[in-house]
């Protein structure tokens, strides 16, 4: 997923079209990333107001966060797409105002999954242990 | 225990939600009819756009698309140092 999302960020890659086609199915990748982590969410989503963990709570902000410039960058792309929407005979009309903020929400992406890392990091390390031994 | 069709609905309708919130201001802020005036703002904005364009358009490379996929790995994992160690002082529990 992270190698994906990468990949999306650099857009002389592959050129647009491929930047494009990537981004749409990263969209899948994040759904399903979504669903497997349920549990949590909705644990963390009832347990916002009643917990006062300031650990738990920066996470679930961060990851909200991320969420919420996840669908913007997602969105703002799609507004502009050259290339993936055309191909489906769908022609939004964007702007420079969307290009800025796809800008926006790929820098910010860059920022907040770092810091998702960051907070799950020892996590992830967990996991790829139990996949090695 | 909610069915997967309940969860994607929720993850939609909240991802709808948050384009939505984006899209309408967007869309109001959108001038009806732009001056065919070449304004200094709107100058810039389309000489970075160009910049961008001419930016994009060059053939990518192996080597290049390595570098960049690397960079862009190289900020994630310089953001989550950071952050890990920033993080760590400021929720110890």
């Amino acid at each position: 997923m992270l190698i994906g999302l990468c990949a999306a960020e650099a857009v002389r890659l592959a050129g647009v079209p491929f930047h494009e086609w990537l981004g749409l199915s990263l969209i899948a990748v994040f759904l399903i990333h979504l669903l497997l982590a349920w549990t949590w969410i909705e644990f963390h989503t009832t347990q916002f107001v009643v917990r006062r963990i300031t650990r738990d709570r920066t996470n679930y902000l961060l990851n909200a966060g991320l969420f919420v410039v996840m669908v913007i960058t997602i969105f703002s792309g799609i507004m502009i797409s050259e290339s993936a929407l055309p191909f489906m005979r769908l022609h939004p009309k964007g702007n420079l105002r969307w290009r800025d903020l796809h800008s926006l929400g790929a820098n910010l992406v860059i920022v907040l999954a770092g810091l998702h890392i960051a907070l799950n990091w020892d996590w992830i390390l967990k996991a790829v242990r139990r996949r090695v031994t | 225990m909610k069915s997967l069709l309940t969860r994607l609905v929720i993850l939609l309708a909240a991802s709808l939600i948050v384009a939505g919130v984006v899209y309408v201001p967007v869309r109001l802020m959108r001038a009806p009819e732009r001056p065919p005036v070449r304004d200094e703002v709107n100058s810039k904005r389309i000489d970075r756009a160009l910049q961008e364009r001419r930016f994009r358009d060059r053939q990518p490379t192996v080597f290049l698309g390595l570098r960049l996929i690397v960079s862009q790995l190289a900020g994630i994992a310089i953001v989550a140092l950071i952050g890990r160690k920033v993080l760590r002082l400021s929720l110890r529990r």
